[in-house]
């Protein structure tokens, strides 16, 4: 039983020394095109507390950099704090641009309020929300908008809307949803975003916004986003945004460029020592007892 | 007579009855190392598990990271259980905090199995696997570590079947309440007011 044990103990201290062996931030030029700076973004992520995420705010910022990610903006359920104390931690250690937001969780939609200060309250229309963002300077996008949210987006709520999810993990996953993301956006013009939604679960930045900005300052990006100078892409290629920047990005192949870098071996060696390791620690590395047959 | 050696993780996690009643007769396992181990388990566990589905590896930084935060998991457990354990002290509360986290089995079975989709799919498919799969057998490890935790507050703290009833309400109310709150409080009141339809 011992050799079991250390088996299992030395199957994790493997994958702890491959794994951390290969925390490796991605090295990424900075992409210039049209005299736009090409900013690599992902507008909907969560952190731990209260958002249903794992990492904390300054973890967050260190694996956005590692994914290569030049802008994130930090979008707490119905909150803001921990995506200051998360702009705070990136400006003090040279991190991506962090723009403070808040997923506005309501009953009735969910909605991106972008760079805003004060916590937006879920308790009003569509509409009223974004009033209220727009009167803080922020920006305003429909958060992964299924059929079942559109009535909370009346008439009123459209027009002053900026911008909408259009590429999300659930595209991937429900046929349903991939129809009905594009179909929202085509609505009216407006930002084209794509968006993770990240809750700790896979790579942050599956899905990203391409942001074409004077430069990487918050101030910068949110003009950008004002403007819809975004382009997006779904994982074949289908591209979504400004039109004539969707051009601009395909000649130069912006797509090609910024495939992102499948996990290596080290990667599942490590990750397979990992859980190999825990499984044995959980069977053999927590004591053994000698139970006899009168007992059952 | 089959004296064979065995886990008694698995043993609860199988029969939890039958390993219950036998395990509280012995009172071995005390002594700080006893009673720390498994409790470091789950944080070991839950550690491994971010920096598993964050990168399909065990690094020491996203583990680090994933066992600051999860570490009010087992103090929160530890914390209520003390609650139940002072109206019936039936063996020492080391012990008895040992033999609950030997309960934890069918969630360390759940977990492992979404670190390994995590790790192992590609993400497209991790999604599509989780967003199935996993919530039916979360169904299934709800009602499996219910019964586990039953068979401890039975046979372990000797309660009655009633009591034992009410008092797994309470562990589950509190922990999950309190965990709940810490972890997704932000969008807990609006979920509840758009399910109840208020």
């Amino acid at each position: 039983m011992k050799v079991a044990r250390g088996i299992s103990g030395c199957l994790l201290v493997a994958g702890f020394v491959l794994g951390t062996y290969g925390d490796r931030t991605q090295k990424t030029a900075s992409i210039t095109m049209g005299g736009y700076r090409v900013l690599a973004g992902d507008f909907h992520i969560h952190s731990f507390p209260l958002s249903w995420s794992t990492l904390s705010p300054w973890d967050t910022v260190i694996e956005a950099q590692r994914q290569g990610l030049d802008v994130i903006a930090m979008t707490g359920h119905n909150h803001v704090w921990v995506a200051k104390v998360g702009r705070w931690f990136s400006r003090r250690v040279g991190g991506p641009t962090v723009l403070v937001g808040e997923e506005i969780v309501g009953p009735k939609y969910h909605m991106l309020a972008l760079g805003i200060e004060h916590t937006v309250s879920w308790r009003q229309s569509a509409a009223s929300a974004i009033a209220e963002i727009h009167k803080q300077g922020g920006v305003a996008i429909a958060a992964h908008p299924l059929s079942k949210y559109w009535p909370a987006f009346d008439e009123e709520a459209m027009r002053g809307l900026d911008g909408a999810e259009v590429v999300h993990p659930i595209i991937y996953v429900r046929a349903k949803a991939h129809r009905e993301l594009p179909e929202f956006s085509a609505r009216k013009r407006m930002t084209a975003m794509g968006d993770s939604d990240y809750h700790g679960v896979g790579p942050m930045g599956l899905c990203r916004t391409y942001v074409f900005a004077a430069n990487d300052s918050e101030g910068a990006v949110m003009e950008a986003l004002r403007a819809g100078h975004t382009v997006v892409y779904e994982r074949d290629g289908k591209a979504y945004g400004d039109p004539e920047l969707v051009r601009l990005a395909a000649q130069n192949g912006l797509f090609e460029e910024t495939q992102p870098v499948m996990p290596g071996a080290l990667v599942r060696i490590s990750g397979g020592c990992g859980i190999a390791g825990l499984m044995g620690v959980f069977v053999f590395g927590l004591g053994r007892v000698r139970a006899d047959d009168s007992t059952e | 007579m089959n004296s064979s050696m065995r886990s008694p993780d698995v043993w609860v996690m199988l029969r939890p009855a039958a390993a219950y009643q036998w395990l509280v007769r012995q009172g071995a396992g005390e002594g700080t190392w006893g009673v720390a181990q498994r409790p470091l388990f789950m944080v070991l566990l839950l550690g491994c598990l971010v920096s598993l589905v964050t990168a399909g590896s065990v690094s020491v930084r996203l583990f680090a990271a994933g066992a600051i935060n999860a570490l009010f998991v087992p103090l929160l457990e530890i914390g209520v259980l003390a609650g139940l354990w002072r109206s019936r002290r039936t063996a020492s509360f080391s012990r008895t905090v040992d033999l609950f986290f030997m309960g934890h089995g069918p969630w360390v079975l759940w977990l492992l199995l979404f670190c390994a989709i995590w790790a192992f799919a590609s993400p497209i498919q991790a999604f599509v696997l989780t967003g199935r799969w996993m919530w039916l057998l979360l169904g299934v490890v709800l009602v499996w570590s219910a019964y586990v935790d039953f068979c401890f507050l039975r046979y372990v703290l000797r309660e009655s079947a009633p009591r034992a009833c009410a008092k797994l309400l309470v562990l589950r109310v509190i922990t999950w309440g309190v965990g709940l709150e810490i972890f997704g409080g932000g969008s807990l009141w609006p979920e509840m007011v758009r399910k109840l339809g208020i």
